[in-house]
């Protein structure tokens, strides 16, 4: 009999959970998603990419603040939109999400920031210049994202006026040739791997530099 | 012997616009129309700069034009054509698609729209539409063009991302590339009256005026902050800014 209680019990409880879920993500309900977008600096780019989240089906409508570089739209919460899915898409349309946080309809809030590796040792970190092309702040953002996404990397910026990469990375982690291929694959020639032509196409408008450069 | 160059555009003075990001310009009746894209409004203000009337929810707006008392406004945002005059705003009628169109020129019974995302001129005789152009660096090719005028028999166009401008004929054949050696970096917004022609090179804070042969006669690279538009009126030439949220006008 006791154990029948608690078997009772433990079911009402599952019960009880489950449809606090199905009532919190109900149709109708949505999650708002936070985009922060790195190097909005061209209007003609910026809109691009609103027209292109739009196309997201379930999007109705997306709100760019273009002095925060901050994204904002809702999302139906039972498709389940997760943060990387959003992410991707931004980074697909050739524009660089930095940061993204979603508040979920039943109030829950997630949070997807970038980390460096616990594996880092800082005796080992050493500095490299590196030549590769770009034209403005999105090229900007795009170099710097991919390359802090390179285990090993710490620290990492581009300059647009000297078209110089400056990274500083832990030396048994990673290697100027694997920075140079990350940052060749989002679609910047650099100064010994040229990007794809498919991937240099795909970057916005006002990142199409010249590639005489790397000739 | 005296030096025959024509005299130089001087800055005069600036309108200050507040929380308006400016990107496209034109003028009807002595009154200022811009595009405020970031905000999805066009303006009217008077010459010094005071605010008459607001349209809102213009799904971007962006290189406007004005023509036979209307304005004709680009929704890069919803693919329209929207025309104004007064209170009302119809949808212009276009027979080709287009995707984001960024710039909107009518002269008498023609039209030209840049069609942004397909790098091509939208070309309008009053009877017909076709389309010109394809992405690429050749003649009649793009790289997203951002601003079109009809003047008098030809179509100019401010090939952005190309970093120059291309001049066709009004049925959309090749005539002229300009200041393609320039050094540009998004050459957005173009202007002609048929004496020079006038191009803001976006990301290095310049106008550069050329004349009708493509021979450079001034670069203004002072006081200038992403410049998006330029237009003369009544002897000035006005230019948005739309980083410094500024027109500055300049005078010879």
């Amino acid at each position: 009999m006791k154990y029948l209680k608690i078997i009772l019990i433990i079911c009402s409880v599952i019960g009880l959970t489950s449809i606090t879920e199905i009532n919190a993500q109900k149709k109708g309900d949505m999650d708002k998603f936070t985009v922060q977008v790195d190097g909005l600096g061209c209007p003609f780019c910026a809109y691009g990419l609103e027209k292109k989240i739009k196309k997201l089906e379930g999007i109705k409508k997306v709100k760019i603040d273009m002095e925060d570089a901050v994204m904002t739209f809702n999302y139906p919460a039972e498709k389940e939109l997760t943060m990387e899915a959003v992410e991707k898409q931004v980074d697909e349309a050739g524009y660089t999400a930095v940061g993204t946080s979603v508040v979920r309809a039943d109030g829950t809030v997630e949070k997807n920031e970038l980390k460096i590796s616990d594996k880092i040792n800082q005796n080992r970190v050493v500095k490299a210049s590196i030549p590769v092309a770009g034209t403005c702040g999105m090229c900007r953002a795009r170099i710097k994202k991919v390359t802090r996404g390179i285990e090993g990397v710490v620290e990492s910026d581009w300059d647009e006026d000297t078209q110089i990469l400056t990274v500083k990375y832990d030396k048994d982690l990673t290697n100027p040739e694997a920075i140079e291929k990350a940052v060749a694959g989002a679609g910047h020639d650099t100064q010994n791997v040229k990007a794809s032509d498919e991937v240099y196409e795909n970057l916005p408008a006002c990142c199409l530099y010249d590639r005489k450069s790397y000739n | 012997m005296t030096s025959c160059s024509p005299p130089s555009w001087e800055s005069s003075s600036s309108i200050f616009l507040n929380d308006i990001t400016p990107i496209g310009l034109g003028v009807l009746d002595d009154q200022i129309w811009i595009s405020d894209g970031d905000n999805n409004r066009v303006m009217t203000l008077d010459m010094s700069g005071e605010i008459l009337k607001t349209y809102d929810e213009i799904e971007r707006p962006m290189h406007l034009d004005i023509s036979d008392g209307k304005a004709y406004i680009p929704s890069y945002g919803s693919d329209d054509i929207l025309i104004i005059r007064g209170d009302d705003i119809d949808t212009l009628s276009v027979d080709v698609e287009f995707e984001a169109p960024a710039a909107v020129s009518v002269s008498g019974t023609h039209i030209a729209i840049a069609d942004f995302y397909n790098n091509r001129i939208a070309i309008s005789d009053g009877s017909s539409w076709k389309s010109v152009g394809k992405k690429g660096k050749g003649p009649v090719e793009f790289s997203y063009p951002t601003d079109v005028q009809i003047f008098e028999d030809k179509i100019y166009v401010a090939d952005a991302y190309n970093n120059r401008i291309q001049v066709l004929d009004i049925e959309g054949n090749h005539l002229q590339t300009i200041g393609e050696d320039q050094g540009m970096n998004a050459a957005t917004g173009i202007y002609t009256d048929g004496v020079e022609i006038y191009i803001t090179d976006f990301e290095h804070d310049r106008v550069l005026i050329f004349d009708m042969e493509g021979k450079v006669l001034q670069i203004i690279d002072q006081g200038l902050n992403k410049p998006t538009d330029v237009l003369l009126h009544n002897g000035k030439m006005y230019v948005t800014n739309y980083k410094g949220k500024y027109i500055s006008i300049y005078e010879k």
